[in-house]
């Protein structure tokens, strides 16, 4: 009989360990432990209390997604790397509808941001081609593959370099604010499901 | 119907737990240092509020914010034990948190 308590318990830490395998080995290694502590602790017990913790336990592989989502959202916003993050972040809000649409619309000021910069840049490579127009029936702040109409007027010239960057930088100043903020709400939503996880 | 009706009891359960758990735990730890059973045992005794599942990753969690500390025993016993204990930090955030719940529940017993 306890044999068969350790089987269904190292069963359920090889499930949870193998789950883990996102986070470092010194952390994956401290979760087991602990979580076959436990399961030990229960079993000694007595009859049915094994059975009770492996429920309130869960399924490991869901027990290991709570801990490597937070694992890898907090690694993300610590690292700083604004891809990374936009990609768990795309990854995990895919389950809120919120967080979804903030996702999209950071991806939506990246966008945004890396145009207005390849404007910038394009001005100095085709002047002619690049620029702000205006004319009756007819506006365009772009980089045009054929030349405007004749009857446009353009109207800022070289001026269009810095305030593209300028506005291609805040663009994407703005996305990864809004991409951090995101993370740390998601975060501790998180936090809270898995308070909440009973 | 029915069946939606008792899932919106559970849905509103487990929101109020949600809200709940991380006072809970703090509150517990407030009383002493104790490893993830002992913190279970006492956190539920009056009714279950965190299951063991949920109270691992929170643990985790609260010691990466620096509310709780924890250190390894591993001489006690047949199995080596995390006991985790509340940092000043998180004996500022339980007394902030105990004073909202208890405006919070005033409040509201006031309404229902």
């Amino acid at each position: 009989m306890a044999d068969e308590r350790e089987r269904e318990i190292e069963t359920y830490v090889r499930r949870l360990t193998g789950a883990l395998q996102p986070l470092p080995q010194e952390e994956r290694v401290a979760v087991a432990s602990e979580i076959r502590s436990h399961l030990a602790d229960c079993a000694a017990r007595g009859e049915g209390a094994l059975g009770r913790a492996l429920d309130g336990m869960g399924v490991p592989e869901l027990l290991a997604r709570s801990y490597v989502e937070e694992y890898r959202l907090a690694g993300a916003l610590d690292r700083g790397s604004p891809l990374r993050l936009l990609a768990v972040v795309l990854g995990l809000t895919a389950r809120g509808l919120a967080g979804f649409f903030g996702g999209l619309g950071v991806l939506a000021l990246y966008l945004t941001g890396a145009s207005f910069l390849l404007v910038a840049g394009a001005k100095l490579v085709e002047p002619a081609n690049v620029g702000m127009w205006i004319a009756p029936n007819f506006f365009s702040f772009a980089i045009l593959d054929s030349p405007p109409p004749a009857e446009a007027h353009e109207l800022l010239g070289y001026w269009i370099v810095p305030l593209s960057a300028l506005l291609g930088s805040a663009c994407l100043i703005g996305g990864t604010r809004l991409l951090h903020l995101i993370g740390r709400r998601i975060l501790k939503r998180q936090g809270q499901r898995l308070a909440a996880a009973v | 119907m029915y069946y939606i009706s008792v899932m919106d009891m559970n849905s509103w359960q487990s929101q109020l737990r949600k809200g709940a758990a991380e006072l809970v735990v703090l509150a517990t730890l407030a009383k002493g240092e104790a490893y993830g059973l002992q913190i279970l045992d006492l956190a539920n005794r009056a009714g279950e509020v965190v299951s063991d599942g949920a109270l691992y990753p929170l643990l985790t969690r609260l010691e990466k914010a620096g509310k709780i500390a924890a250190r390894w025993d591993t001489e006690q016993g047949p199995n080596p034990r995390k006991y985790y204990r509340l940092t000043p930090e998180g004996a500022a955030m339980l007394t902030e948190m105990r004073e909202l719940w208890g405006c919070f529940r005033q409040m509201v017993d006031i309404l229902v």
